[in-house]
């Protein structure tokens, strides 16, 4: 540019620092005061328009291949991150600020530039609710004592018509395999709180969520009285602003299934053992009125011959490209692939991989 | 406003004249409550000024001229593709040197697609800059205190003041 640039009034300079990486923004303190104040006390407004314009990325948590796999249900480990932003170049994640580099943890879920770790120690039981970005982190503990070993359900989400960041937590108190009872703890507020169980004491949420649109999404069991019977696989959901769970039913296909989000919607990304080398993504259809809504077949991602792997399915994005672990005989890969075939490879022992955006959300309060 | 007159003449800041046709004036809100306003008929001899200069004007006016057609009809999404791909070629080199003076433009203008793409491509460009080199292109001095730089660089410690 010139040597003549004009001077940009405010107003103009903040709509152009909106529309800049988080990554470039942290940089960027360093200009002038006034740029510092706008990027580290930015406005809601900025917070959120700036969100609007960042890319996809992906968090890809690296095992620690001496460290035990403690839940059934839930990976965990230590936390060791990198990120792959959506041009492909892979970075390191500097780790949390108190948070002990060996501590067992979980991560709960990742929601608009924040992310939930669950930290499962002896001395320590609470969530860390952290930013990347900023580097900024928050230690929540929880308020009962928490068995790991049993098995393992929490969740967390952001809800606009709260506006509103929350962790659920499920307990299973006398290790019954039935929920105890369940507390939310608000980012608003900064308090948890117990809410009544409703229609979910009849069901065990279990494992990693997924959350989008003011919900969260586990997978689930129906537990009856009686003889286990056959409709007993579903999925359950969690309004944010409204606290309250209901049922969606599962799908019925046997195999590997992993939930996940397709163009804003409840997605299911599905692998059978007959023919392994195939992957399908499923949709949820609302129903309409009082109706449950439907699975719809999207797409099928056909195996390659030449990549006669055992793919397992992790997650979907920047909306074609599905995200799997292959796991051979002496190595270990995150591979990308969309329809037409690989597009990206990366070596090494991962625990997981979440969908995940930069973000200057603060750890503390709401960003509206 | 007569509906025979197509074009309407302006005079930038400089003084220099410049055609537009009324669609493409359509696209900044301020000229087409001017168009509401004014007489533009051939008689007319009063021609009003915009305050930009004439290098960005002449840049502006090809953005409304190329965007018009598809602001006043709707366009099939090919065509989208096709415009999108134009603002690239756009908002090259030959804009970079004046790419503040149209952002202030489009600003003052009230053209909404023009202001995000200008916002967008300075946003780029500024990704691949220096500290400095950004504090020279905004006018900005460095304001911090030598103990506020080593506080910053410690909290992000691959945060650079040059």
């Amino acid at each position: 540019m010139g040597r003549d640039t004009p001077y940009l009034p405010d107003e103009i300079i903040q709509e152009i620092l909106k529309r800049l990486p988080v990554r470039s923004l942290i940089r960027l303190q360093c200009v002038c005061k006034y740029w510092k104040n706008l990027i580290k006390s930015p406005s809601p407004s900025f917070i959120d328009e700036n969100l609007r314009h960042q890319n996809p990325s992906l968090l890809l948590w690296q095992r620690d291949i001496f460290g035990p796999l403690r839940s059934q249900f839930r990976r965990s480990g230590p936390l060791l991150l990198r990120s792959i932003d959506s041009e492909m170049h892979i970075g390191k994640v500097q780790s949390p600020p108190l948070l002990s580099p060996w501590w067992n943890v979980c991560i709960v879920g990742s929601c608009n530039g924040l992310v939930c770790v669950g930290i499962n120690e002896s001395n320590m039981s609470a969530f860390l609710v952290w930013n990347p970005a900023t580097g900024d982190a928050r230690r929540i503990p929880r308020t009962k004592s928490y068995e790991l070993d049993v098995w393992d359900c929490s969740g967390f989400g952001f809800s606009t018509i709260a506006n509103d960041y929350k962790i659920v937590q499920v307990y299973d108190e006398d290790a019954k395999a039935r929920i105890s009872s369940i507390e939310v703890y608000s980012l608003n507020t900064g308090s948890w709180k117990e809410i009544e169980l409703g229609p979910i004491k009849d069901a065990i949420p279990y494992g990693e969520s997924i959350t989008f649109n003011g919900c969260i999404f586990w997978e689930g069991i129906k537990v009856e009285e009686e003889e286990e019977g056959d409709d007993d696989y579903l999925i359950v959901s969690f309004d944010i602003a409204k606290e309250v769970f209901t049922f969606i039913p599962g799908l019925r296909e046997v195999g590997n299934i992993q939930l996940t989000v397709y163009n804003d919607k409840l997605a299911i990304l599905s692998m059978t053992l007959q023919n392994y080398l195939h992957i399908n993504l499923w949709v949820f259809e609302e129903g309409l009125g009082s109706s449950t809504g439907r699975w719809i077949p999207m797409k099928k991602y056909i195996g390659f011959p030449h990549l006669d792997t055992f793919r397992i399915p992790i997650t979907i994005w920047r909306n074609n490209e599905i995200v799997c672990t292959t796991l051979q005989a002496d190595e270990s890969r995150i591979r990308f692939f969309t329809k037409e075939g690989e597009t990206f490879t990366i070596p090494g022992y991962y625990v997981n991989v979440f969908n995940h955006v930069e973000s200057l959300v603060p750890v503390g309060i709401s960003h509206c | 406003m007569s509906s025979s007159v197509e074009a309407i003449t302006v005079l930038s800041s400089d003084g220099d004249e410049f055609k537009i046709t009324v669609s493409a004036a359509k696209l900044s809100k301020p000229l087409n409550w001017m168009l509401e306003d004014v007489c533009f008929s051939d008689d007319c001899d009063e021609v009003p000024t915009i305050e930009v200069n004439s290098k960005t004007l002449v840049k502006v006016i090809e953005y409304c001229e190329k965007h018009a057609p598809r602001a006043n009809s709707g366009a099939s999404d090919s065509d989208a593709e096709e415009l999108k791909k134009w603002d690239i070629e756009f908002m090259k080199m030959d804009v970079k040197d004046i790419l503040f003076h149209i952002l202030m433009a489009a600003n003052y203008l009230h053209m909404e697609g023009l202001y995000d793409l200008a916002c967008q491509t300075a946003a780029d460009l500024m990704k691949g800059m220096t500290v400095s080199q950004i504090r020279k292109i905004f006018h900005i001095k460095n304001d911090f205190s030598s103990e506020e730089q080593e506080q910053l660089r410690r909290q992000h410690p691959g945060c650079s003041f040059d």
